[in-house]
């Protein structure tokens, strides 16, 4: 396979493995045809002559790799031996299937599948190399729903494989093709297929987030400086050093209107060896004064075992920083600057602590709450944006807090009427308890949960959240 | 203030800038606070909610700066950097209570960032401004289910008293209280379909 694969790089510029005879190439802004032609002549003249080459073209990783393993004209042994599939641009595939069949398919010129949509407009091509047989299938731009509707929802279990029952289950309501499952709404194939078959259900509309290949990496801006004919120990003047070369790796950064999240410092020492420092800001920065700052009190603590004969300073994680035009009429813009530098600061000095909510559908209350470090803190004010209706809202406890509660029975559970934190001689009386809402489950989770909520109002006006799991009371929160 | 009917208890219409407002929170500040941080932000200025208890609920909303400091002396440092910068106009302490020197430092900040500082504290040293709310125990409004039980809260009245030297003024708003949103769907996945009009 490296062997193919080395081969394979000579021609598409990335090529990944994934699985048994499955290939992925990248060939963003080359031409299409040619290369997946010139990819399945590749894998001929490594060995594997005389078989059936297959390639599939497609805008998403589905589509093509559908158009590859059972596209039009695909033979009848279905053993694949290698498939490469080719991105091209961002989500365009070009898949290739070699199969151990190696008689030549001349039907493979027409479409074979006879149920194929007429909007589809696949074209499926033979073009052969060294006496081998590749078939190209190209989905066209728009066209890989209607590529894959005529296929058995089977061809999907490549990408995902859902539980054993969800095929037979979907077959016994009639909806064996594409076709059939992505005509039905989200919500109908939610309510009866749960999620595995909303999954499916996205493939076969061509809804596919995979990407064989990210962004191509970039050239991260670096510096350096390197002296033969004396060695430096003075912290002054490597300062000295450092300083010019983190300015030209900012300079190069705010060129392109980016700041970077981390520096990294390498000492090349008297001794021949190396040593390398990384630095890490709170937040994006092309500012050679913020970095400066960082270096100059980590410098301090640093202790190096020989004189230092270079230094070397290169950018690490970039993202690009976004100027704002100014606003007369926006109050905050006249201190946006000192306000920057001042929550920059806190945020070198205190940590990561400012964030935003993230919140998630869970039906627990603690594991619905997740709070994401904000990676740019955007500090504008948002003129003429509508203000939020005061109301209370549920402070959460981080984890749920036990308590002590006595209990009446009321019809069918036991509802709270005294309870207390700490010490049994400050109970709080439970003027109304509102519930219980049960919810239970989490069966195909490590810990199942079984809860009954109440919503007390205590003798002090506290609106608080109850629970009930496994005989023992919690206290969750309260409104304010 | 953000609450309609509030402003006429507070001297000025308002929380006083450059100055330090002692909160005693007994319920209802969080509301009056977040819905003024709000209103501020929407007049485009800037406001910053330090969260010191780590209680935010899953139902904060977007627009004021949230911090969620790891531990006390790191709430009081960016309650200090964040008001002497003196780019917000609101900065809302919560959770923390400033001690002796702390509040000094904390005040002196205010003073010079020229921002309202507000504390969510029971200690009135320093203040500038004392205000208490509190929900009354008897004023929630509820959904009654069909055993005419409480079922779910709709509101409730808070009372808020404002004292300063030579004013003391009371007011009391009703709120409305965002229930807590129970699911039914148990997949965090999909969508709770409860109640969608079909």
């Amino acid at each position: 396979m490296d062997r193919v694969t080395e081969a394979l790089l000579r021609v598409a510029p990335r090529v990944a493995a994934v699985g048994p005879g499955l290939l992925w190439a990248d060939a963003r802004g080359l031409a299409e045809r040619p290369l997946a032609a010139a990819l399945c002549a590749c894998i001929r003249a490594q060995g594997m002559g005389g078989a059936t080459v297959r390639a599939g073209i497609a805008r998403t990783a589905i589509a093509a790799e559908v158009a590859a393993k059972s596209g039009p004209g695909k033979s009848g042994n279905d053993t694949i031996n290698t498939t490469i599939n080719t991105t091209i641009n961002t989500t365009i595939n070009t898949t290739i299937n070699t199969t151990t069949n190696s008689t030549t398919n001349s039907t493979t010129n027409s479409t074979t599948n006879s149920t194929t949509n007429s909007t589809t407009n696949s074209t499926t091509n033979n073009d052969d190399h060294a006496g081998g047989d590749a078939t190209i299938t190209v989905v066209p731009p728009g066209g890989d729903r209607a590529f894959l509707a005529p296929y058995p929802l089977r061809a999907l279990c490549g990408a995902y494989t859902p539980h054993p029952g969800l095929l037979p289950l979907l077959a016994g309501v009639g909806i064996g093709t594409c076709h059939a499952l992505a005509m039905l709404s989200q919500e109908e194939v939610e309510v009866r297929f749960a999620a595995d078959g909303v999954r499916l259900w996205r493939l076969a509309r061509a809804d596919d987030h995979r990407r064989p290949f990210g962004a191509l990496p970039r050239t991260r801006p670096r510096a350096s400086c390197a002296w033969t004919d004396y060695a430096l120990r003075d912290i002054e003047r490597l300062l000295f050093v450092i300083h010019r070369l983190v300015g030209q790796v900012c300079d190069a950064l705010l060129a392109r209107g980016e700041g970077t999240r981390d520096l990294t410092l390498r000492f090349t020492l008297a001794n021949r060896s190396a040593v390398e420092h990384p630095f890490r800001a709170a937040r994006p920065t092309g500012d050679p004064l913020a970095w400066m700052r960082l270096i100059r009190t980590a410098l301090a603590r640093i202790r190096l075992s020989d004189a230092v004969t270079g230094i070397a300073v290169q950018a690490g994680v970039i993202v690009s920083i976004h100027a704002r035009q100014g606003d007369i009429f926006d109050h905050g813009f006249s201190t946006a600057r000192a306000t920057e530098q001042a929550v920059a600061q806190l945020l070198d000095t205190c940590g990561m602590d400012v964030v935003a909510l993230h919140a998630t559908n869970h039906p627990l209350l603690e594991r619905r709450t997740q709070w994401q470090v904000r990676e740019s803190v955007v500090l504008e004010g948002a003129v003429g944006s509508a203000g939020v209706r005061p109301s209370l809202t549920l402070q959460l406890l981080s984890e749920p807090r036990p308590v002590a509660v006595i209990t009446v029975p009321r019809r069918d559970h036991d509802a709270p009427v005294q309870y207390h934190e700490s010490s049994p001689h400050q109970m709080t009386d439970v003027l109304v308890a509102a519930g219980p809402d049960r919810v239970a489950g989490g069966s195909w989770e490590a810990v199942p949960y079984a809860r009954e909520y109440f919503h007390c109002v205590t003798a002090d006006g506290r609106l608080v959240l109850l629970f009930r799991a496994a005989d023992r009371w919690y206290l969750h929160g309260w409104w304010d | 203030m953000g609450v309609p009917g509030l402003e006429r208890a507070f001297p000025a219409g308002g929380l006083p800038r450059g100055r330090l407002t002692a909160w005693m929170p007994q319920g209802g500040a969080m509301a009056i606070l977040r819905a003024t941080c709000h209103a501020l932000v929407a007049a485009g200025e800037r406001a910053a909610w330090i969260d010191g208890s780590g209680t935010t609920g899953p139902f904060w909303t977007e627009g004021p700066l949230l911090v969620r400091p790891t531990g006390r002396l790191n709430a009081l440092r960016w309650g200090e950097g964040l008001l002497r910068c003196g780019g917000f106009a609101l900065v809302v302490l919560g959770g923390v209570e400033p001690q002796g020197t702390e509040t000094v430092r904390l005040s002196r900040a205010s003073h010079e960032g020229g921002g309202a500082f507000v504390a969510l504290t029971a200690s009135a040293v320093m203040a500038g401004l004392r205000v208490t709310s509190r929900v009354l125990p008897h004023s929630y409004e509820w959904y009654r289910g069909p055993f005419a039980d409480p079922a779910a809260v709709r509101t409730a009245a808070i009372d808020v008293r404002v004292r300063a030297p030579g004013w003391n003024e009371c007011a009391r708003v009703v709120l409305p209280i965002t229930p807590y949103d129970l699911r039914l769907s148990l997949d965090p996945g999909l969508v709770d379909r409860r109640g969608v009009e079909r």
